[in-house]
């Protein structure tokens, strides 16, 4: 479980973040939405562990560990992953080579070539990606669509406890979608848990969230069960401050 | 030794040799001018050279039966400026390889100890050869490679000397020959490294590769140039470094096109990493087009290691170091295909010393 505590970040000076409190618990699908620039984005990279976010108050804790100092490093090893909005490209570096380097690191043990190959293999399966994706440098030259597919492969093959999706879903066709929502519902299916940070309704349809948060300039303004989304989708976000 | 009246003249030839090019030539501020002492007499063999192949050194060039394709081959050879000029003057030992029309040859040479070293490989019709060239100590080195009609000559460097480093190098390619350079610059304090390919005859191609690794407080000038003199000729460069500590590197780039040379294809493109804050970077490319019915460009880049990258790495587990290393590697490895072994992986071996030296 992920707790945070009442969280303050700020970018360069800047308040974003102005006291964030939520839960993710195993098994859930948790989703976060709220209009553009209320602080989404920070919340997850400040969670990960981006060096620019600087926590100014609270704390993030990890099944009952203090984990607010660690590197982004030390929170993937210890189960946190993060689906980029925008993943950065790499070149030069083969998402095979790249994949069994992290996995490697994160799980501290060495799988072989072959065991690895079968893994990655069996993951680019499930997502419908082209075996020639691994020739291929990590992100570059991607389109968007193929980059958050890249990312759902990478969440499948290091299989982390808690994933936070940033915005995977923008930018996406139907198909692609699709594609993307069984990705995350196998990941689900462990007994894991997921924070989904979306602007649309329509990925929520794939994978149903048990819990929503609302987040409005940089504080969660409301949270409930999973039909929350039908209320705003209806009434937008005004809405929220009549609450 | 006696050398023979006519290398006497060669070196009187180009001590004198009138030159437009200001005495030195130097960037980033590197205000040096290199000496060459002649360290070391002619033909003391100074300089130490080794080889895996029977090679022709002093006065096995003087006494060999290919001494007249030697005169031939010295009657081109000359410097761009007094310090290229000065090292061809005051050599102290010379090498001759000559590859035997329609022969396959793969040799290796280390050069160490200290002196001025000039080389010139004639490779002749149809023939082929891959040289690795491996440098230590303090030897200041002008190479001259002849590439006669169909010849495909394949020249890897590795240079991790102490001291300074003098390299020119040249090759004339004649009809629809090929020379490849591949150059790994990782030692001397000072490095003045330049190599040019001059495209005589038709068909003529070349590619020409440059990567350093600079560290601490050296400085490297590094020159590539690709000369079309004639018609259907291609040339493409490529310069790659990492610069770290308080080092400095400056990479100039020229491709030249004269009205001599139309459907050639010239290309350059220069990259310089900053690796710390202290790290200076210059990459210059220059064109010079003097045809119309070419096709040309060039394109240059310095930046440091992006934070997001590095982040984005560290998300899946890399540390920092890792996750730099990572990056530094994959901005090398797209050009390091079809290189040689042991080049690839003395960069690669660098790139990881370094990396773990620091913090």
């Amino acid at each position: 479980m992920l707790e945070i505590k009442d969280l303050h970040v700020s970018v360069e000076g800047k308040e974003i973040l102005k006291g964030v409190s939520l839960r993710l618990e195993n098994g859930k699908v948790h989703a976060l939405m709220g209009p553009n620039g209320s602080g989404k984005s920070t919340l997850a990279n400040t969670l990960m562990g981006h060096p620019k976010y600087e926590i100014t108050e609270g704390k993030i804790v990890l099944d009952g560990e203090d984990i607010t100092d660690l590197g982004p490093d030390e929170r993937a090893k210890k189960g946190l992953f993060l689906s980029f909005q925008y993943p950065s490209e790499i070149s030069g570096v083969t998402i095979p080579n790249f994949l069994r380097t992290a996995l490697n690191s994160i799980t501290g043990e060495k799988i072989s070539v072959r065991d690895f190959k079968k893994l990655l293999e069996e993951k680019m399966t499930l997502l419908s990606m082209k075996k020639e994706y691994t020739d291929r440098y990590l992100n570059e030259g991607f389109s968007g669509g193929e980059k958050k597919k890249a990312e759902i492969l990478q969440l499948l093959v290091l299989n982390p406890a808690i994933a936070l999706l940033d915005e995977t879903d923008s930018g996406l066709d139907i198909d692609a979608l699709k594609v993307v929502a069984q990705g995350v519902n196998e990941f689900m299916a462990k007994d894991k848990s997921v924070l989904i940070i979306t602007h649309y309704k329509r990925i929520l349809e794939y994978i149903n969230p048990d819990k929503m948060f609302i987040m409005v300039e940089g504080k969660i303004k409301l949270e409930g069960k999973g039909d929350l989304v039908d209320h705003l989708e209806e009434k937008g976000y005004g809405w929220i401050e009549d609450q | 030794m006696n050398e023979p009246d006519w290398f006497l003249e060669f070196r009187n030839r180009v001590e004198t040799a009138e030159s437009n090019s200001p005495d030195y030539r130097h960037g980033l501020s590197i205000n040096i001018s290199p000496v060459i002492d002649p360290m070391g007499k002619p033909f003391a063999k100074s300089a130490i050279i080794s080889s895996n192949e029977k090679i022709l050194v002093n006065e096995d060039v003087f006494n060999s039966d290919k001494i007249l394709e030697f005169k031939e081959c010295l009657e081109e050879i000359s410097g761009d400026d007094k310090l290229q000029n000065k090292m061809l003057a005051e050599c102290t030992d010379i090498i001759f390889i000559v590859i035997p029309s329609s022969s396959t040859k793969k040799i290796e040479i280390g050069l160490a100890g200290a002196g001025s070293v000039l080389t010139v490989i004639l490779a002749e019709k149809n023939s082929k050869a891959e040289i690795l060239w491996k440098k230590k100590d303090e030897v200041a080195e002008s190479t001259y490679i002849f590439a006669k009609d169909g010849s495909s000559v394949t020249f890897t460097a590795i240079q991790e000397m102490s001291g300074d480093c003098l390299e020119s190098r040249k090759a004339i390619i004649s009809n629809d020959a090929y020379v490849n350079w591949a150059n790994l610059i990782l030692g001397a304090d000072y490095t003045r490294s330049e190599t040019s390919s001059f495209l005589n005859a038709p068909g003529a191609s070349t590619k020409n590769k440059a990567l350093y690794l600079a560290d601490n407080d050296q400085r490297m000038d590094i020159y590539t140039g690709s000369i079309h003199n004639s018609s259907n000729t291609s040339s493409d460069i490529v310069t790659k470094g990492a610069i770290n500590g308080k080092a400095k590197a400056l990479s100039r780039g020229l491709v030249r096109i004269t009205s001599e040379a139309p459907q050639s294809d010239g290309y350059e493109k220069q990259d310089a990493l900053l690796l710390s804050d202290t790290a200076e970077a210059d990459a210059i490319p220059n064109l010079e087009i003097h045809n119309h019915d070419v096709k040309c460009s060039h394109g240059s880049t310095v930046g440091q290691i992006d934070k997001d990258k590095v982040f984005y790495l560290m998300s899946r587990g890399l540390s920092e170091k890792e996750a730099q290393l990572c990056i530094i590697q994959g901005f090398f490895s797209p050009v390091l295909e079809k290189l040689d072994d042991e080049f690839r992986e003395t960069l690669l071996v660098r790139i990881m010393e370094r990396a773990s030296h620091e913090k």
